[in-house]
């Protein structure tokens, strides 16, 4: 159980420092697409800016977000134990994107500004997949141990 | 007063009767849409025209709207669009929608950026996201920064703003000002310079409400600094410049409500800067609008579902009405 809630843990900050991440170079891409120059500097002071900024808000929906996401997995993967890495890692995936198409739905508006592209929705799926994967790993070591 | 309800009341100068306008067009009511503004003529007394902006359209596809009509006692008649922001949008915010007839006749109005499509305010041939500039008749003036077309919409007067809900010109000085709701921490007040760009999505003071970057970028060459912001924001509401008589100390200061705040700033140039006061604390509703009534009083309007208007006069006539009171 120790282990099982560690590993949501971890999950649960890679997954906001990915999206967090990609979050803060999805509104740089849309800058430097209007004509604007953002040197590496700016570029990087952003996301130590977005990764330690987005605490109050975006990190709880992570949390909530794979919280719902992973169990589900879990269901699956009792019965299809070869499922594990893939159902993991789509629930992940699944959980992030959901996410932010339901507060689209329920708020009429992007809450995040880069899920406003299709590429931007992707890449959350994408840090919720990477959390998935990590929850994978460190919660599947309780077995081998 | 425009209601978001999407209806528009007259109040006598007495403030005991309020009337609701018939004949005006339906606006598109949700969130922040309804009627945003009414301002007269020019040549009001002449002519009875007024000139009201709403939200027009559907869910799928709406804009900022100016209609200009008649006034015929509680009746407007004859009314016709004369402008409509383009392209229009799936979102039920940011519209902006603040006029201003200016000197030459021409009327300004400022225009959202509808929350979603912020891009659009560095798009010169987009009018989401500006200050337009047209006739009173619709059509646009030849001397508008852009008026042969070739580098943006001819209708443009200014761009790169984010929300402006205020715009007020001043005739002694000849400058235009608007002040603009940011995102987190953004609200500024601008001087409006005709073809200028004032920087929203790409520079700005303000960051996302999930608290990351909109950009990196806090100034940029050819963009215009504003003259004040606030952080954390106030929610600026309503833009009023005194001239009246009857508050000699307010002379040339600018007045802005603010929704988040509820109180009411009052704005003064000292030199390249700008010192502020707050005032009104005490009401403690939020602010939707302030104006400066043609008798020298400021008139405040709050915003709720029982909004009030606050006719704020000096102490002596305070004092005296007080008296009146008690005697009768």
């Amino acid at each position: 159980m120790t282990r099982t809630l560690g590993s949501y843990i971890a999950a649960v900050i890679v997954a906001y420092c990915f999206g967090a991440l990609f979050i803060s170079q999805g509104n740089i891409a849309a800058v430097t697409g209007l004509g604007f120059d953002v040197t590496m500097s700016q570029r990087l002071g952003a996301i130590v800016h977005d990764v330690s900024g987005m605490t109050d808000i975006y990190l709880p929906l992570v949390a909530v977000s794979l919280l719902l996401g992973l169990p589900v997995a879990f269901a699956v993967i009792r019965k299809n134990p070869h499922l594990r890495m893939i159902g993991y890692v789509s629930a992940g995936f699944v959980a992030l994107l959901a996410m932010h198409v339901i507060m689209k739905a329920v708020l009429g508006l992007s809450g995040i500004a880069p899920t406003r592209t299709l590429w931007g929705l992707l890449a959350q799926g994408v840090a919720g997949g990477i959390g998935g994967y990590l929850f994978c790993r460190l919660s599947g070591q309780s077995k081998a141990d | 007063m425009a209601l978001r309800s999407g209806q528009v009341q007259r109040m006598d100068a007495t403030g005991q009767s309020v009337s609701t306008l018939e004949g005006l067009p339906e606006s598109y009511v949700l969130s922040q849409g309804g009627y945003f503004d009414i301002t007269l003529d020019p040549k009001f007394a002449t002519n009875q025209r007024i000139y009201l902006s709403l939200a027009h359209g559907t869910p799928e596809a709406n804009g900022t709207r100016i209609v200009r009509g008649t006034l015929n006692g509680s009746r407007v008649e004859n009314l016709t669009p004369i402008f409509t922001v383009s392209p229009l949008k799936d979102t039920p915010v940011h519209y902006g929608g603040k006029m201003q007839f200016l000197p030459d006749g021409t009327l300004a109005m400022t225009t959202g950026d509808g929350f979603e499509y912020r891009e659009a305010a560095q798009d010169t041939f987009n009018l989401m996201g500006k200050v337009i500039r047209i006739n009173s008749d619709g059509s646009i003036p030849m001397d508008n920064p852009f008026a042969d077309g070739g580098q943006g919409h001819p209708a443009v007067w200014s761009y790169g703003h984010r929300n402006p809900q205020g715009l007020v010109f001043d005739p002694d000085t000849g400058e235009l000002y608007s002040h603009e709701h940011g995102a987190k921490g953004g609200d500024e007040l601008n001087r409006i310079i005709p073809g200028a760009n004032y920087g929203w999505p790409a520079v700005t003071k303000g960051v996302n409400y999930s608290g990351a970057y909109i950009s990196p970028l806090r100034t940029a060459p050819g963009v215009e600094e504003p003259l004040i912001f606030w952080d954390p924001s106030i929610g600026a509401s309503g833009l009023a410049l005194y001239q009246g008589d009857a508050f000699p100390q307010w002379q040339g200061a600018l007045f802005v409500g603010t929704l988040v705040d509820s109180d009411v700033r009052k704005l003064t140039f000292v030199g390249d800067s700008v010192s502020e006061e707050i005032l009104f604390a005490e009401i403690g509703e939020r602010i939707r609008d302030v104006r400066v009534g043609p008798d020298g009083m400021l008139y405040i309007l709050t915003d709720s579902d029982q909004g009030r208007v606050i006719r704020v006069v000096p102490d002596d006539l305070s004092n005296a009405a007080a008296s009146s009171d008690q005697e009768n």
